[in-house]
């Protein structure tokens, strides 16, 4: 998560959530090999006007390199355990396209944002108060799971069996998420999240005219690359 | 008198436990990145996850739990650039998975066994949609030569899928009884359920 400045170039959560699955279709439906160039570039252009210049560069080059490799036609020459392997990356590239998208979503948006369109999409507490508490687990989860392994290379402990193994790290780990839960349950309850009025929140989502434009070019990309191939 | 809606404390555990499943759905899916081994894959996440699954069933006994947790991999995994398919594969699972749950009142191993296992299913869905998509893939794949194409025709056809499931269930059932036996030998001295 990066926090981001509200500026009127990048698009609320919505449209990129949207435009996602949007993008999942072109998985079972195939569109013209130009259009999903065309996807990608738009992507990267996105990344360009909200200053991520890396991320942009690294989106074409990964879906160029994807791209051309079904063409090597010296692939087919190796032995059948190597080909199993490398059909792997036909996987990566048919899955691609949405997830460049899933990515632009995840880097481009902080929790503010996200929780803040949820409201506005008027979804249900029961699913957006835990979706809002994934985002705030996962960093100390990761730091817990650090916590138990540097606990154990102390105390000399090694891995022979790893359904033992499964078992130190799994049952610990159990036991403090579930401590945690009480704990952040407690904190959000001495915040009044119950209260059943309407609530501010520090991020508001605006509606800029850039959401329409990029919900638009993508739709029309997408159809526009399913009539051509017919 | 019980109180039988989900609370904060409910959905904040939520959240927890789907991170933890989360994580451990991951790394488990390393495994797939040998092709073969995304067959026995939902076999092996059963076994590793009925421990969380299970715990988090004895620690929230209320309807409509074990759907919004179920619900919130599946989502995120959308985000991450699967189809639209995979949630609505899981949304049935998970609707029949509560069914069972709710037919043994939330609390009997016995049909908490079985919603799990059913449960677990739900990661079929993402190698349904590699069927779903079959020709795009084998389109791509035909430079590989023909005995690859042919190879990959044989493996991925619906009866196969029909053995994932069943693997799934099994793999969900070893995984409730592991976490019946962790429940009992761990977690009920520690007063977490």
């Amino acid at each position: 998560m990066y926090s981001v400045k509200s500026n009127s170039l990048n698009p609320n959560p919505i449209p990129k959530f949207f435009v996602t699955v949007l993008l999942g279709f072109t998985i079972l439906h195939s569109i013209n090999h130009y259009s999903e160039w065309a996807l990608i570039i738009v992507i990267s252009i996105m990344y360009f006007i909200n200053g991520f210049r890396k991320e942009g560069i690294q989106n074409i080059i990964v879906f160029g390199i994807l791209f051309f490799v079904p063409d090597f036609t010296i692939l087919a020459k190796f032995p059948l355990v190597i080909k199993m392997l490398l059909s792997l990356l036909f996987v990566v590239r048919m899955f691609y396209i949405p997830y460049a998208s899933g990515k632009f979503l995840i880097k481009t948006s902080d929790v503010g944002s996200i929780m803040s369109s949820m409201d506005f999409l008027r979804i249900p507490k029961a699913v957006s108060i835990p979706i809002a508490v994934m985002f705030r687990f996962f960093p100390s989860f990761e730091e817990e799971r650090n916590n138990i392994k540097m606990a154990m290379k102390i105390r000399g402990i090694e891995i022979k069996n790893p359904l033992k193994y499964l078992e130190y790290i799994a049952v610990p780990l159990l036991i403090i998420s579930s401590n945690i839960a009480d704990d952040i349950a407690k904190a959000a309850e001495t915040k009044c999240i119950a209260n059943p009025i309407k609530k501010t929140r520090y991020i508001t989502v605006r509606v800029h005219i850039i959401d329409f434009i990029y919900a638009f070019i993508m739709t029309v990309i997408v159809v526009g690359g399913r009539l051509c191939l017919h | 008198m019980k109180e039988n809606r989900l609370k904060i404390k409910d959905l904040v555990t939520i959240g927890v436990f789907a991170v933890i499943y989360f994580v451990v759905m991951f790394s488990v899916g390393m495994i797939g990145l040998i092709p073969i081994m995304f067959l026995v894959y939902p076999t092996i996440l059963g076994i590793v996850s009925g421990t969380i699954v299970m715990l988090f069933m004895a620690k929230v006994q209320k309807p409509w739990a074990l759907l919004i947790f179920g619900i919130l991999t599946p989502f995120f995994m959308m985000v991450e650039g699967h189809t639209y398919m995979l949630v609505l594969h899981a949304f049935v699972v998970m609707l029949i998975a509560e069914l069972i749950r709710r037919i043994g009142n939330y609390n009997s191993f016995k049909y908490n066994m079985l919603s799990f296992a059913i449960f677990n299913t739900w990661i079929c869905g993402s190698l349904m949609q590699m069927l779903w998509a079959r020709e795009k893939y084998i389109e791509m794949t035909m430079m590989m030569g023909q005995e690859y194409v042919d190879a990959l025709v044989k493996l991925v056809t619906y009866p196969h899928m029909a053995l994932v499931y069943t693997g799934a269930i099994v793999g969900g059932v070893i995984g409730a009884f592991i976490g019946k036996a962790l429940l009992k030998k761990h977690f009920m001295k520690a007063g977490i359920v």
